[in-house]
């Protein structure tokens, strides 16, 4: 059943995401079609400025587009009209849950991929090439600089990044399914438990940032510091595994809450 | 429909594959002022557009002249050639390449272990602050003149003119006659100098000259010319040892010609000094 959740939950992100990006696609190879009259005038530059303008909004709208209905799709499945029909297949609200993250999860990264694509379009031609003969002089570059730590740092940032993106969408279904418990206007309820969620963290970060720079020789950040400044790699593996631990405690706080919300206090329209 | 569709399939491809060929001109402009060092690895070499330019000796390298200050020298970066020119700004040296395109001239700053953080430059024997790559078709002769001593016989200076209907600017070159640098030499050598700041910060200034080899390879900043209150005209030199002024009183004789020599800079140039 859950094999069909996920074959669901895909044709439901295609149906919107593949005629996006197309239109994305289209924007860039208009674009790309533009750069065939590049000369000095100002009438071309306005039109090249225009087009280039176009495709980097198109590229944010999807990028956005794509987190914003991944949240409103975990919304109308489960918690309006849809979910009397979600809630009676057999299937836990765990996994429903992770069905809906790791789609949303996987909606995410092909957009940026589609976005990347998009952009190949858009320089398609010499400007592309050297682009990514640019690209791969720095990784060889790197290669050459850090040697096999390289591969470790390529591997910490694609999770970090994966886990990032899970830990967003698991942040907006927490807010979703506290918001639920509001009698009236449970959409602004959720959105204002955002926005307290949001003013909690910057609070709790002023006063992390004050005990560290107040007391940072009482809790040897110093010597840290002057330690990690001799050891660069150490460092970057370092702020790796900070963010993928804060990834990992968000997400051991805001699935708890969401799955128990579902369990327990499910309160359909 | 077929047709139609496989039509309008190839006309697509077409449009595809044409864009695949059109350059762009941004790219093609860093390519031309991207150059390599000769052989990777050494540092004494430089190939620009098929022309070799090798470094000359480094004990106090003369400076390339070009008449034209404000726009003759040309950038160029210098990489080694795996360096993608996309890259060739960021990780290249620094060059200028003179309007005669006979010398690339650097600073040592820009070749410093903050671009060379592997230490690949040898430092240790620099004395100077440039370091000039000059074409390997004049090097030999370049060098025999080092060796033999540079004399600067000919002097000229820079000036502007302006456009009255467009207020564009031009910067203009003026090599001065025979007259005039016997003059200048008779007001160096045999005037008494007076070691005094006065007419440097409160005259306006006219020109400043420079010394020029005979080929007109090299140049160096000589005695800027001033205008005094009464019409009289001032050599003046800065000295960096005592950090004043030297200035040299241009004798009532010789003022003819020194207006006849400084008449080509605007007199908004002189106005502003």
């Amino acid at each position: 059943m859950v094999k069909k959740l996920f074959k669901h939950e895909i044709s439901a992100y295609t149906r919107i995401l593949i005629p996006m990006h197309l239109v994305l696609l289209g924007i860039a190879l208009l674009g790309r079609f533009v750069q065939l009259f590049e000369n000095d005038s100002t009438a071309y530059h306005i039109v090249f400025w225009s087009s280039v303008t176009a495709f980097i909004v198109g590229a944010v709208v999807c990028a956005l587009l794509t987190l914003v209905f991944g949240i409103r799709r975990f919304y109308t499945n489960l918690f309006t009209g849809e979910g009397y029909l979600s809630f009676t297949l057999p299937v836990t609200p765990t996994q429903h849950i992770w069905v809906k993250n790791i789609v949303a999860l996987i909606a995410q990264l092909f957009s940026f991929i589609g976005i990347l694509l998009s952009c190949c379009v858009i320089t398609l031609g010499d400007v592309c090439v050297e682009a990514f003969k640019a690209f791969f002089y720095i990784v060889k570059q790197l290669f050459a600089e850090y040697g096999f730590h390289t591969g470790l740092y390529i591997v910490e940032f694609f999770v970090t990044v994966i886990l990032g993106i899970s830990v967003t969408y698991m942040l907006f279904y927490a807010c979703i399914a506290l918001g639920q418990r509001a009698k009236k206007n449970r959409v602004a309820a959720a959105v204002g438990i955002f926005f307290a969620y949001y003013v909690i963290m910057q609070i709790i970060s002023t006063i992390f940032i004050i005990i560290v720079t107040v007391f940072h020789t009482e809790l040897g950040l110093d010597k840290l510091f002057e330690y990690l400044s001799y050891h660069p790699i150490l460092e970057i593996h370092l702020y790796f595994a900070v963010m993928i631990v804060l990834s990992a405690i968000g997400m051991a706080i805001f699935f708890p809450v969401t799955n128990r919300t579902i369990k327990n206090r499910l309160n359909l329209e | 429909m077929k047709k139609g569709i496989k039509l309008i399939s190839l006309i697509f491809a077409l449009i595809i594959m044409s864009i695949c060929f059109t350059g762009c001109d941004q790219l093609d402009a860093m390519r031309e002022s991207q150059a390599f060092w000769t052989t990777d690895g050494k540092y004494d070499s430089v190939t620009y557009n098929g022309t070799v330019y090798k470094q000359l000796p480094t004990q106090n390298p003369p400076t390339p002249f070009n008449e034209d200050s404000a726009t003759a020298t040309q950038a160029v970066f210098v990489t080694t050639s795996d360096i993608p020119v996309l890259l060739s700004q960021s990780e290249g040296i620094y060059m200028d390449l003179s309007a005669d395109k006979n010398f690339l001239t650097s600073s040592t700053y820009s070749l410093s272990p903050l671009t060379h953080p592997n230490g690949d430059y040898d430092f240790l024997n620099q004395t100077d602050n440039t370091i000039v790559f000059c074409n390997e078709e004049i090097y030999d002769d370049v060098v025999k003149q080092m060796e033999d001593g540079i004399e600067y016989p000919m002097y000229g200076y820079e000036y502007w003119t302006y456009d009255d209907e467009t207020g564009e600017g031009k910067l203009n070159f003026y090599y001065l006659t025979d007259e005039e640098i016997e003059a200048v030499n008779k007001v160096i050598e045999e005037v008494e100098p007076v070691e005094d700041d006065q007419i440097a910060y409160n005259c306006p200034h006219i020109a400043t000259l420079q010394e020029i080899s005979e080929n007109k390879y090299f140049s160096k900043i000589s005695y800027d010319i001033y205008e005094g209150k009464t019409n009289e005209f001032y050599l003046v030199l800065y000295s960096n040892t005592t950090d004043k002024h030297i200035e040299y009183k241009v004798p009532q004789e010789l003022n003819d010609i020194f207006v006849k020599m400084t008449q080509q800079s605007d007199s908004l140039t002189k106005t502003l000094g």
